[in-house]
């Protein structure tokens, strides 16, 4: 019946289903739908695309990825058929070179992309971006994120104790997807269409995170300079309060702060800046010490997004104070900082996940339904 | 209770890559050492400290042993392609440091 190709495993009359999944090694520590070829079949129902159709090659496996095998995984995570064309897209952004798969997957920070979805499907298929976005209970949400994360470990080759190191981990990497509640923020530009993509297109992207989120919690700020302060000084201590990030971060803004912003006319881009000028602080204040750790001394020559001016060091060996008094912002690039509007209608709050050193967000377009 | 039906094996399909790992042999180990060792910084802080200090005891342990520092330009990502065949052609040994 099924049109792809992949390998028939047979279980035992009297075997245990579940048990046997595990037992394979193939499951992220929750039961999985058994991936039956009827079952795949539906999956595959919903693309025009071929299901041999070869995607990507997969570090650290370097195996070919078939449309097929997105299909089987994204039956065990327990997607609707409805789903695929977003797991697709979701599969092809961690796929793109500029990802960076293989380091997420190797580093001990332990990256896990968080998957942001915009456009007409979130409202085809039912992806939550009001109350609880994050959270449990939309089965969308929690199904394409792990249909992503299953093809990451089954066919890419992911295991934690093999080539994935994470020294700590973080429950995002079962799953984490949501949708940005373009509705709700009507003067902000959707992340897709700052992305180039039109406002009608439906867009799923990846970037990639190390933990998080965690709450900014401000009721008071009535200004959106102060509100905005505040997300500041909580993105400057993400990774390290007295460290520049490495790589991009994702800042969700309920729709209750995202008022007290739109209220005073800021866009996104005010709100980065903002970010930026909160974050920003000179490098005396930064630089490691016995007291406290931070800038390192030996990024002063190995991280040239960050540092002042060369030399820095005078005759004597010491640091110019004029190099001291140089500005280091959290962020090499305002576009580094990705916001969106998510969450329900009441509370006065900001989530904000923790970066990953040097890997590159990436956006796809999903495909229309059949 | 009725009898229950008889138990029936259930297909599924693999959802894995399917590809069984080629098994690699290890390089035979060298009695010794001589010829060329590669350093491979691969852009962790303190990875110069480290291979620093490995230079200073190759050459007091190994003298007519040549070093050559290699660096990758980013930790995020694999040693590109030209610094892996430049280690191959130039080198005899590699030592990569790992760091922090």
């Amino acid at each position: 019946m099924t049109t792809g190709r992949a390998r028939r495993i047979t279980i035992a009359a009297g075997d245990d289903v579940d048990e046997f999944l595990f037992d394979q090694g193939l499951t992220d520590g929750l039961p999985v739908v058994p991936p039956t070829p009827e079952r795949v079949e539906r999956m595959l129902a919903e693309t025009r695309r071929d299901p041999l159709e070869e995607m990507a090659v997969l570090p650290p496996n370097l195996a070919p990825l078939t449309v097929e095998k997105v299909a089987i995984n994204a039956v065990m995570a327990g997607c609707k058929p409805e789903y695929f064309p977003t797991v697709l897209a979701g599969v092809e952004a961690i796929a793109d070179e500029r990802f960076g798969l293989h380091g997420v997957g190797a580093t001990t920070m332990g990256g896990s992309p968080v998957l942001i979805v915009n456009g007409p499907v979130r409202e085809r298929i039912g992806v939550n971006c009001a109350q609880n976005a994050l959270g449990q209970g939309h089965r969308a949400n929690a199904t394409i994120g792990r249909a992503v994360r299953l093809v990451v470990r089954n066919v890419a080759g992911h295991r934690p104790g093999g080539t994935e190191r994470a020294t700590i981990g973080w429950p995002g990497k079962y799953t984490m997807c949501f949708g940005e509640w373009e509705e709700r923020a009507p003067t902000w530009r959707p992340l897709h269409v700052e992305r180039g993509f039109d406002p009608g297109d439906s867009v799923i992207t990846a970037v990639t995170q190390s933990g998080g989120p965690s709450q900014m919690i401000d009721e008071s700020s009535r200004s959106a300079k102060a509100l905005a302060g505040s997300i500041g000084l909580k993105v400057r201590g993400q990774q390290h309060p007295r460290k520049p990030s490495w790589g991009e971060v994702v800042v969700v803004v309920s729709p209750e702060h995202y008022d007290t912003l739109a209220a005073d006319g800021w866009s996104k881009d005010d709100l980065r800046r903002r970010i930026q000028e909160v974050g920003r602080r000179p490098l005396r204040d930064l630089l490691e010490s016995d007291q406290l750790g931070g800038f390192p001394r030996l990024w002063l020559d190995q991280f040239p997004a960050f540092l002042p001016p060369l030399p820095i060091h005078d005759a004597d060996g010491a640091i110019r104070p004029d190099a001291m008094d140089v500005l280091i912002p959290k962020f090499a690039d305002d576009a580094m900082i990705n916001i969106v509007v998510a969450g329900g209608g009441a509370g006065k709050f900001t989530s904000i996940f923790d970066p990953l050193a040097g890997m590159g967000s990436v956006s796809k377009k999903i495909e229309e339904p059949v | 209770m009725t009898t229950a039906n008889p138990p029936q094996t259930l297909v599924i399909l693999d959802p894995t890559d399917e590809r069984v790992p080629v098994r690699r042999e290890l390089t035979q180990r060298p009695e010794s050492i001589s010829g060329t060792i590669a350093l491979l910084d691969i852009s962790k802080p303190r990875g110069d400290v480290f291979l620093d200090r490995l230079e200073a005891l190759i050459a007091e342990r190994l003298p007519g042993v040549e070093t050559k520092r290699y660096m990758k330009p980013t930790v995020a990502r694999p040693a590109p392609e030209e610094i892996k065949q430049s280690i191959r052609q130039e080198a005899d040994f590699v030592i990569e440091a790992l760091a922090d």
